[in-house]
């Protein structure tokens, strides 16, 4: 009541204020000529600007509307004029909204500005170590913000940036959730299949894109990816650098580009409450036709004949003991299923001028399309504190993330037996719903099933940022970042899981516990200053970055019952795979200058010197940099004048060196290991690796040109850009042949990769008016991959790999000429008419499967409430074939429907040879052509990647909701045989598609 | 809470090592990183500093031998099973594509068995035996007598890895030390090259290596003078050098160490009489490998016996009904039954390396063909006679060598790759496996070289035929 009472007081004094001030404007009004200040009731109002995050802002034109003059603000956002009460201040800056606020009596302003982002180079980007507008920038920084993120019904985060950014290409693995992704920015770099990882760095810190889940624990198949353990609702945006004038600053990490994922943080207002909740289902869009029960039982039974033998009831139970009439569909029984998810998280944020602060948790679960309760699921929290001291000079930041991901998905995938299981095999469980082996003739598929697996990682991210400006333009600050993720998966594999009558004790619990922690500190300095038409940043720092990581793999077995597979104790045996931890230090020095002049010449330069413990006494260090150039053409009088709709136009060019240290640890000491088993009462020891002490870095130059135009004040926006990278020095494991006593080395290959390509996005506002918008996006790269120069590749192990002047993705092997009518076998090209057909002599170049081109069309419209955003995904390309799936026609797999057209007699002219149940030559003419001709095919296609509808329902209570629908993946045109051709030839579960309805609620 | 501890961490590190990480990145630039050696791991040098490493070294191969499923291992990849398929010793129930080309004799240079389980592997075991003589020979902390012993032990097992490859593929290279650059292009040596190095390892073995088993714990799972001895009398057969043969068979057979025992039972079980050289199996709740994989109790999926082995022995034969185990279900399958034990958490039966019963066939081979029929027939009738069989009168030697050689089948079945290399050496494989193979041409007799070690090393030529 207190306060009631005081506000209420507080209220009537302001309108009485304000009564008198209208009273005494008036009449000075009438007493003053038009040309006279008020100069007696003019006083000095001071104050200070600042942009959203609470820098201040230099620079800023502050002029009182109305009159002729104003003033500009120094290094520390402050400005003091001369105004009278009745004034409006009028605050600008280009890349900022301008705000007029009026004067009323207040002497002290806080003046904040909103970026204007009207104009799309006035974006800011995130470089990583500081931040640049697409206008200032020469570098190559793409950008995908959480509005886009948003959109999608996704888990992982690199699948909300697939299609979305040019010259990055992201492949889903796995369906399965929590998967693994592939990234490629820009090609493949190295020739190690490991070495092509981009750097990620979450708020930061570097995050690991190995997986800490252990093959041994026998979930290698889903391929998990650590990225899942990222909520990536609490995305706020995601920036991936390409170039070398935005990766140099990452040295030795940036070779195959730098993924910034920055989390959201808190913006000053009243507290504003988030809740969102989402659920959908997702599905395999697709199957494949198979063979139905008499087309397959008629082809088994042909290959009996064509080979000669007769079916036996232990080769060939589906010819002889099995039900002749049976008809499963398995594609429907097994993976048919759908695979629930939902969605659930809430924030709050807010804060004042000096404290913002942002928290949120999430929930998300998802099902697998397999029948039986599998679940993946992830809780997160996170929280986001800022705070500024009131003179501006101190600033500190500090981010949590923590989630739990709890994962109890199948050990196995089914897709490969859903797809070649006979049709007519029996029943998967008995009557009393137990698993059916039919007397020991059936491997029954969801016997896998039995295996549980439980995976249980807590990820924790945290960094801090804290900051001091000694003087004006000059700030010292530290990011101090820890993560740390702990991994724990067993796997029971039980009894059940074997056909009781054939099977001894099986019973076996695998389990592994992991751990990587790593710390980074980077110290820097950063340093503003104009002068003259000069306006130079520039930046020093150091980076201290260690990463540890600890592995306890046991296996047991003995155990005496299914039961108690959960208690290591009751193992008979106990045996330790690995034990071990490894260290990785890490550190550098970096910086940047940048000036330009009269803002229209730009100069970046970049420079990091690295040092990194997976090198050699001597090799440890080593220095990487990159120019970069721009030139604001439209800024240029001439354009200004002759082309007027040209709103923006840059000319832009880096060069630069990057490199790569991605080897391992410990990969130069000549290590031995202690066995896992003891022999004579003690373990052995045995020598892990050849070793070579003096490799060193991979390094990768990075050439780059860009234009950008913006037409009609941005309305249509184009950024084009050429890059060219090379790598050198490849660092590979050099294949050996087994008489060295390994199968490879770490060696520095002199091999040159080259990657170039074009990249093009482009974006239109369509149109924007107040009730209905509508714009547009489009990306697509064109990317060529080239093995330039390998010495000596014919008497490499390479040879039968790679081709100089072909892409490192060229396929090789044989040239199929077809069935030969007579014999009914495959034939292939004999190229050097030996009369047979071997390896390497027969083999050629058959196609290269990088991507011809692949991008990405998206449009957003906006009628009143509702917004509808939908993504095409396109991307030619050549894949395998399903063929190696089903492996050869005639034994006891099924095959797809296209086997009709096969050999049956003298004098037919089929696709595929005659079918064969052993191993006579049709079995060497098929496993020849797993790598022939017919191996590869077109696997290009357009997908509906994303599409989202959403209406704003009326506010209701102060309170804003929306309702939206969400599809991923929704519909897929190719000509592509299989299941996806995303990936093409694999037999893992193809991407889902997903359809969603949520709600998203803000009070 | 978790925060604050991080934070507190953090900053413990961090004022110290940042400032000194600067400091020390201006001043100097460039000084070594270090990181402490991986705690689970040893450098070379550091092996061999000491015996007690320098002894786990050498224990290491045994223990990579046994966990493997390949090689000499006894188990389902390895040459017992292979070589026995590819003779006629064993049927193939596993229908797995590159078992199934042993069996049929179709095999093609890309088979992964070939590759990884016998090619890799055996070079994998030559490697770290080489790289344990360097070690030895560049050390000079470890105690002079050990130091004798581990080299002619790890000599032993370099020619017993260089006797199977030698066996299986013919012309192979041979690497002597641990340089990779030298062993990615050597060229294959000729087949008497193999030998005479398998021969100066056997004798060196010979020189350094104790007479008895106490070096091993008491238990005749390493190599001592004997095993080697041993070794070199199959060596000398192998390569028709009958005196030699018959004189390094009788030193074995004359040691009161070694006896034939009377009870078949009883030959495999660990530390035999007549064991000269076994193998510990390292696996928990397991007996031997051979006892796991060939003991059937169903169906079988991987091998059983080979009718036609099992009816060929004469019916009072004692190993017919003590070695052979049968299972009937829709059909009577077979299976070598010497090793009793399908899994046991106590060990009674170790992998048997060398027996002295070979010995005995050994010697009667080498007096047979050195036209000592008497001395010949007095060996194998020993090996007869425990078998439950009356004694043969054989005057022609032609003959007797048949005798022996249907001996040895029946004795030394499934024993790891006696029958596959009897059939070779003897050149009876074409005559003896024609009629049983379809696919059977002569150059079977010799495994393809893996194709991706054509591949990676352009000095290797293919075996004819592939």
């Amino acid at each position: 009541m207190k306060n009631f009472y005081r506000r209420g007081m507080l209220i009537i004094m302001f309108l009485l204020a304000m009564g008198l001030l209208v009273i005494f404007a008036i009449s000075q009004a009438q007493a003053a000529t038009p040309k006279t200040y008020p100069f007696l009731l003019q006083k000095e109002i001071s104050g200070t600007v600042s942009d959203q995050d609470g820098e201040p802002l230099l620079g800023v034109t502050v002029l009182v509307k109305n009159r002729q003059y104003g003033t500009t603000t120094n290094d520390l956002g402050e400005f003091i004029i001369n105004a009278s009460p009745g004034d409006t201040l009028v605050f600008s800056s280009i890349g900022y909204k301008t705000q007029e606020i009026p004067i009323d009596g207040n002497s002290q302003l806080r003046v904040l500005l909103e970026e204007d982002i009207a104009f799309l180079n006035e974006i800011q980007l995130n470089g990583g170590y500081y931040s640049v507008t697409e206008r200032e920038r020469t570098g190559n920084i793409s950008r995908v913000t959480a509005e886009e993120i948003e959109n999608q019904p996704v888990l992982n985060p690199l699948a909300a940036i697939q299609g979305r950014m040019p010259g990055v290409e992201v492949t889903q693995a796995t369906g399965v959730p929590g998967g693994g992704f592939d990234i490629k920015i820009r090609g493949t770099n190295s020739l190690r299949a490991d070495g092509n990882a981009p750097l990620f760095i979450i708020d930061g810190v570097p995050y690991p894109t190995n997986p800490t889940t252990d093959d041994r624990v026998g979930k290698a198949s889903l391929q998990t990816s650590p990225l899942a353990n990222i909520d990536i609702s609490t995305i706020s945006s995601i920036e991936v650098l390409k170039d070398a004038d935005a990766t140099a600053i990452y040295g030795s990490r940036g070779a195959n580009g730098v993924v910034l994922i920055t989390t959201k943080s808190a913006k000053s207002g009243e507290a504003n409450y988030r809740i969102n909740l989402q659920r959908g289902v997702g599905q395999v869009a697709n199957r494949i036709d198979l063979l139905n029960t008499e087309q397959y039982l008629a082809l088994r039974r042909e290959a009996y004949e064509n080979s000669g033998t007769e079916p036996s009831a232990a080769g060939a139970p589906d010819l002889l003991t099995w039900d002749q009439e049976r008809e499963t569909d398995w594609q429907e029984e097994l993976f048919g299923g759908t695979a629930e998810f939902t969605n659930i998280q809430s924030s709050l944020s807010g804060g004042n001028n000096q404290t913002t602060y942002r928290a949120g948790v999430g929930f998300r679960e998802d099902e697998t399309v397999f029948p039986g309760d599998f679940k993946n699921r992830l809780f997160s929290g996170n929280i986001n504190l800022d705070h500024r001291s009131k003179n501006n000079k101190f600033s500190a930041n500090f981010a949590g993330n923590y989630s739990v991901n709890r994962n109890e998905l199948p050990k196995a995938d089914l897709t490969l037996a859903v797809l070649t299981l006979a049709p007519n095999a029996p029943a998967l469980f008995n009557p009393d719903g137990s698993l059916n082996w039919e007397n020991s003739t059936f491997s029954n598929p969801l016997a896998s099933l039995e295996e549980r697996y439980r995976g249980e990682t807590n990820n924790l991210v945290s960094s801090a940022n804290l900051g001091y400006r000694i003087l004006p333009g000059l700030k010292i600050s530290s990011r101090f970042g820890y993560t740390h993720i702990n991994t724990r998966e067993d796997q029971y594999t039980p009894q059940s899981a074997f056909d009781p009558a054939v099977s001894f004790n099986r019973r076996e619990s695998s389990n592994n516990h992991s751990r990587l922690e790593t710390w980074i500190v980077e110290p820097q300095l950063d340093f503003n200053k104009k002068w003259g038409d000069f306006d130079v940043s520039a930046l020093v720092g150091a980076t201290v970055q260690e990463t540890t990581n600890e592995r306890q793999v046991l296996r047991a077995t003995g155990f005496n019952s299914d039961e108690l597979l959960e208690n290591i104790q009751a193992a008979g045996n106990t045996q330790i795979l690995f034990s071990g931890n490894t260290e990785y230090k890490y550190r550098a020095l970096y910086g940047r200058f940048h000036t330009d002049y009269k803002d229209k010449y730009l100069l970046n330069l970049t420079g990091r010197r690295d040092g990194s413990s997976r090198f050699g006494p001597g090799r440890e260090y080593a220095s990487f940099g990159a120019v970069g150039a721009g030139w604001i053409f439209s800024a240029e009088d001439f354009i200004a004048k002759n082309l007027p709709f040209l709103s923006f136009g840059k000319l832009r060019f880096s060069y630069g060196t990057t490199g790569s240290d991605q080897i391992g640890d410990y990969q130069f000491l000549d290590l031995w290991s202690a066995t896992s088993v003891s022999y004579q009462g003690s373990p052995g020891l045995y020598p892990t690796r050849l070793v070579n002490r003096d490799f060193g870095w991979e390094t990768n130059r990075k050439l780059e040109g860009g234009l950008e135009l913006g037409l009609f004040d941005d309305a249509v926006y184009l950024s084009a850009s050429y890059y060219r990278n090379r790598s050198s020095n490849q660092l590979i494991g050099l294949p050996l042949p087994g008489t060295t006593g390994f199968t490879s080395i770490q060696y520095n290959f002199p091999a040159l990769v080259e990657n170039k390509g074009w990249e093009l996005a482009l974006s239109i506002q369509n149109i924007k008016g107040e009730d209905f918008s509508w714009a547009t996006n489009f990306n697509i790269t064109i990317p060529k991959n080239t093995l330039l120069e390998f010495d000596n590749i014919e008497n490499s192990p390479y040879s039968t790999t790679y081709t100089v002047g072909e892409s490192l993705s060229i396929q090789k092997g044989y040239l199929l000429n077809g069935v030969n009518p007579d014999t009914g076998v495959y034939e292939f090209e004999d190229l050097n008419e030996d009369g047979f057909i071997g390896f390497p002599d027969d083999i050629v170049d058959l196609v290269d499967l990088d991507p011809e081109f692949y991008g990405g069309f998206q449009n957003s419209l906006n009628f009143k409430g509702f917004a509808l955003d939908f993504l095409f995904q396109f991307v030619k390309q050549q894949g395998r074939t399903y063929y190696q799936t089903f492996g050869l026609p005639g034994l006891p797999n099924n095959q797809p429907l296209e086997l009709l057209d096969r050999w049956q007699a003298p004098g037919d002219n089929a696709t595929f040879q005659k079918a064969e149940s052993g191993f006579g030559s049709p079995y060497f003419a098929f496993q020849q052509l797993l790598s022939s001709s017919l191996t590869y095919t077109d696997a290009s296609y357009v997908r509906l990647k994303n599409l989202s509808l959403s209406y704003n329902l009326p506010e209701f209570a102060g309170i804003n909701s929306r309702i939206y629908f969400q599809g991923q993946n929704l519909f897929t045109v190719t000509n592509y045989k299989g299941l996806d051709p995303e990936n093409a030839g694999s037999n893992l579960i193809p991407p889902l598609r997903f359809l969603s309805l949520g709600l998203d609620i803000n009070f | 809470m978790i925060n604050k501890n991080i934070l507190i961490r953090i900053r413990r590190h961090t004022f110290l090592k940042v400032v000194t990480g600067i400091y020390l990145f201006i001043t100097f630039g460039c000084e070594t990183i270090e990181v402490e050696e991986p705690n689970f791991q040893l450098t070379s040098t550091t092996v061999f500093e000491e015996d007690e490493t320098a002894e786990a070294a050498v224990l290491g191969i045994y223990s990579n031998m046994m966990s493997s499923e390949g090689f000499v291992s006894g188990s389902f990849q390895s040459l017992t099973t292979v070589t026995g398929l590819a003779a006629d010793d064993l049927v193939d129930y596993s229908f797995n594509p590159p078992q199934r080309q042993f069996f049929e004799n179709a095999l093609v240079p890309t088979n992964t068995i070939l590759e990884f389980n016998l090619w890799n592997e055996a070079y994998r075991y030559i490697y770290h035996a080489n790289a344990i003589l360097e070690g030895i020979e560049q050390s000079s902390s470890l105690t002079p007598e050990v130091a004798k012993r581990l080299d002619g032990e790890t000599r032993f097992i370099r020619a017993f890895c260089y006797f199977h490859l030698v066996n299986l593929f013919g012309e192979i290279p041979l690497t002597t030390d641990t340089d990779y650059e030298v062993n990615s292009s050597i060229e294959a040596s000729p087949i008497e090259d193999a030998y005479q190095l398998i021969r100066e390892d056997l004798n060196a073995a010979i020189e350094s290596l104790p007479e008895d088993y106490s070096f091993a714990g008491g238990e005749r799972i390493r190599p001592n003078k004997w095993a080697a001895y041993a070794f070199l009398a199959r060596i000398e057969l192998y390569r028709q050098n009958y005196n030699s043969a018959e004189l390094h068979a009788s030193q074995v057979i004359d040691q009161s160490l070694y006896s034939l025992p009377e009870d078949l039972n009883a030959v495999f079980l660990a530390n035999s009489m007549e064991a000269i050289l076994q193998f510990r199996p390292i696996l928990r709740n397991f007996n031997t490998k051979e006892g796991r994989m060939f003991i059937l109790n169903f169906n079988p999926f991987h091998v059983s016996l080979r009718p036609g082995l099992v009816e060929s022995f004469e019916a009072e034969d004692l190993r017919r009904s003590q070695w052979v185990g049968s299972l009937t279900t829709d059909q009577t399958y077979y299976y070598p039954f010497k090793y009793k034990v399908r899994f046991s958490p106590t060990l009674t039966e170790y992998s048997m390396v060398f027996r002295l019963a070979e010995q005995y066939l050994i010697r009667a081979e080498a007096r047979a063909m050195q036209g000592d029929i008497t001395g010949g027939l007095q060996d194998l009738n020993t090996i007869r006679s425990r078998a439950g069989l009356s004694p043969l009168e054989i005057s022609d030697a032609g003959e007797l060598l048949d005798a022996i050689l249907l001996e040895r089948r029946h004795e030394l079945f499934t024993e790891r790759a006696h029958r596959w290399y009897d059939l070779k050496r003897t050149e009876r494989a074409t005559e003896v496996l024609e009629p049983l193979k379809e696919q059977w041409h002569e150059t079977d007799m010799l495994f393809p070289i893996p194709q991706n070690e054509i591949r990676k090393n352009s000095n290797l030529e293919q075996n004819a035929g592939y």
